[in-house]
């Protein structure tokens, strides 16, 4: 019974966990303005992160490397330190921009001041991962994102065309000319890199270590994974169809983080408005403690650093001013009045170009024989591997050119 | 090396101008502000429905009016390309009735 509601709690976790403000902004954009036609783009990334997200926990469980020590034994040192870097910067951004839409939604919520809603959001986040375990940070933030099941009920409510969303599953290019299939190219990018962002990984696989897993837990890994991932892609449809069913019929392109809540206002009420604004408030204060622990992890585990969010603070000195540090950085980036939808937008396009360097490690490891002896990844799993890997690597390229020609995804 | 001030005065002047706006540019900003203009429709409607809640509408009425007054002033301050002087009166005129709508 304590195996099977450690499981239940592993799998909502993840599905709380799942969304980020790049998620919500980016899915219900691509509703608003192609209606159900990009489902197919939610269900690709879904399955490429099921399967990397898998491989990660299993090279954690098996081998006891996290994601950065991995990426410095397979990228070498030099090529390596770029990835951290760039990983980090990735980091600092979406912590910045998701401080920036807890202050937002603090202050839809409450009527605070936006720079006193951040300032207290960012000292009450610290002062949280300074106090809890690993295990009660996850489960806190990851449960409270059950919120978001109200997007779900109200996408429900709302009735939506079920053959068109079913349509959607099948790729196809949009009408309008050449700047419509940019446009189209731009938020299928936008899309697949906001589900595979990097931290996700990152922070999985340091929490697999962190709980001690071993070859025992593989079982649970794989149903963590699959469970949690498909629960939360569920989710990230029904945002799409909120934008389908609620902007598109009226012409209307969400670019605000406030205006995403309002289909829930009009399938619902105040009440549960109420409520899908805490659901969004706590998605992004899960993805700016995953992001600013994240930045810990990953230096500690390049240069082989002592860490561990289970360990007293004072033991970890370095692990504990890194991810303080991050917190205190993204801060003073958010405070500076950049819109956290500008960040996110910039971020999700410099996330989906350097996705190859954090996935090719992880696909390499979990397929060496030596490394993973008997739990090394079955030849089918390492072929989508592969094919996926292909796509990041296309993902990669196009992101930043179709960035340049649609003007950060204008309409 | 006398060429660069007059170059760097050039540029000054080249940039602190008017922006000069183009078709294709205007479109967008029509484009943004119909959208704009539909979700202040949207938002009116639930507000008038008891859907929203006080401080979400105050906050968001704030951002909605923010993004039309941003609008407005670039739309002010650009200078129209040859042909869209009239385009870029309507595109005005819209943005001008979103922000006193919002006041």
């Amino acid at each position: 019974v304590k195996k099977l509601v450690q499981l239940t709690l592993g799998i909502m976790t993840a599905l709380g966990g799942f969304v980020d403000l790049g998620q919500i902004v980016f899915t219900m954009q691509a509703g608003a303005r192609f209606g159900y036609a990009l489902i197919w783009a939610i269900a690709l990334g879904a399955v490429a992160i099921i399967i990397y997200m898998e491989m990660c926990g299993r090279i954690a469980a098996v081998a006891q490397k996290p994601v950065f020590a991995v990426v410095r034994e397979r990228l070498g040192r030099r090529l390596g330190l770029a990835t951290l870097v760039g990983s980090n910067l990735l980091n600092l951004l979406t912590c910045a921009a998701e401080l920036g839409a807890i202050a937002i939604v603090i202050h839809l919520l409450t009527g605070l001041n936006e720079r006193i809603a951040m300032i207290a959001g960012a000292l009450i986040l610290g002062t949280l991962i300074w106090l809890l375990s690993f295990q009660w940070i996850e489960r806190t933030f990851g449960l409270a994102g059950l919120l978001m099941i109200v997007f779900g009920v109200a996408a429900w409510r709302l009735r939506p065309d079920w053959g068109a969303l079913a349509g959607g599953l099948i790729p196809g290019l949009p009408e309008g000319g050449s700047k419509a299939v940019l446009l189209y190219g731009f938020f299928v990018v936008g899309i697949f890199s906001a589900l595979l962002m990097e931290y996700e990984v990152h922070f999985y696989g340091s929490g697999a270590i962190e709980e001690g897993w071993t070859a025992k837990d593989l079982p649970e890994n794989t149903i963590v994974a699959v469970s949690g991932i498909v629960l939360g892609s569920l989710l990230t449809c029904a945002l799409l169809a909120l934008g389908a069913m609620v902007f598109l019929p009226q012409g209307i392109f969400p670019a605000l983080l406030s205006t995403t809540a309002l289909p829930v206002a009009l399938a619902s009420g105040p009440t549960v408005l109420r409520l899908a604004l805490l659901g969004i408030l706590a998605c992004v204060a899960s993805a700016a403690v995953e992001t600013a622990l994240s930045g810990g992890y990953n230096v500690c585990q390049f240069f082989g650093i002592k860490w561990g969010k289970n360990k007293p603070p004072r033991s970890v000195p370095q692990f504990t001013a890194l991810w303080s540090g991050m917190l205190a950085l993204a801060l003073a980036l958010a405070l500076t009045g950049l819109k956290p939808l500008t960040i996110v937008n910039f971020s999700i396009i410099f996330g989906a170009v350097i996705l190859p360097l954090t996935y090719y490690p992880i696909l390499t490891a979990a397929g060496d024989r030596a490394l993973m002896g008997e739990h090394v990844t079955k030849s089918w799993q390492h072929l989508l591997g592969w094919i996926f890997f292909g796509i990041i690597v296309l993902i990669a390229l196009a992101a930043l050119p179709l960035m340049i020609l649609t003007d950060g995804g204008q309409p | 090396m006398r060429r660069w001030p007059a170059l760097a005065l050039l540029l000054a002047c080249g940039c602190s101008g008017p922006k000069r706006i183009e078709h294709d540019q205007l479109e967008n900003e029509m484009r943004r502000l119909r959208s704009l203009a539909s979700e202040v429709a949207l938002f009116r409607e639930l507000q008038a429905q008891g859907r929203i809640s006080r401080a979400f509408a105050g906050g968001h009425a704030a951002y909605l009016r923010r993004t039309a007054e941003a609008e407005a002033t670039n739309l002010e301050q650009a200078r129209p390309a040859p042909g869209v002087e009239s385009e870029l009166g309507r595109a005005r005129e819209l943005a001008r009735r979103l922000v006193s709508e919002l006041q």
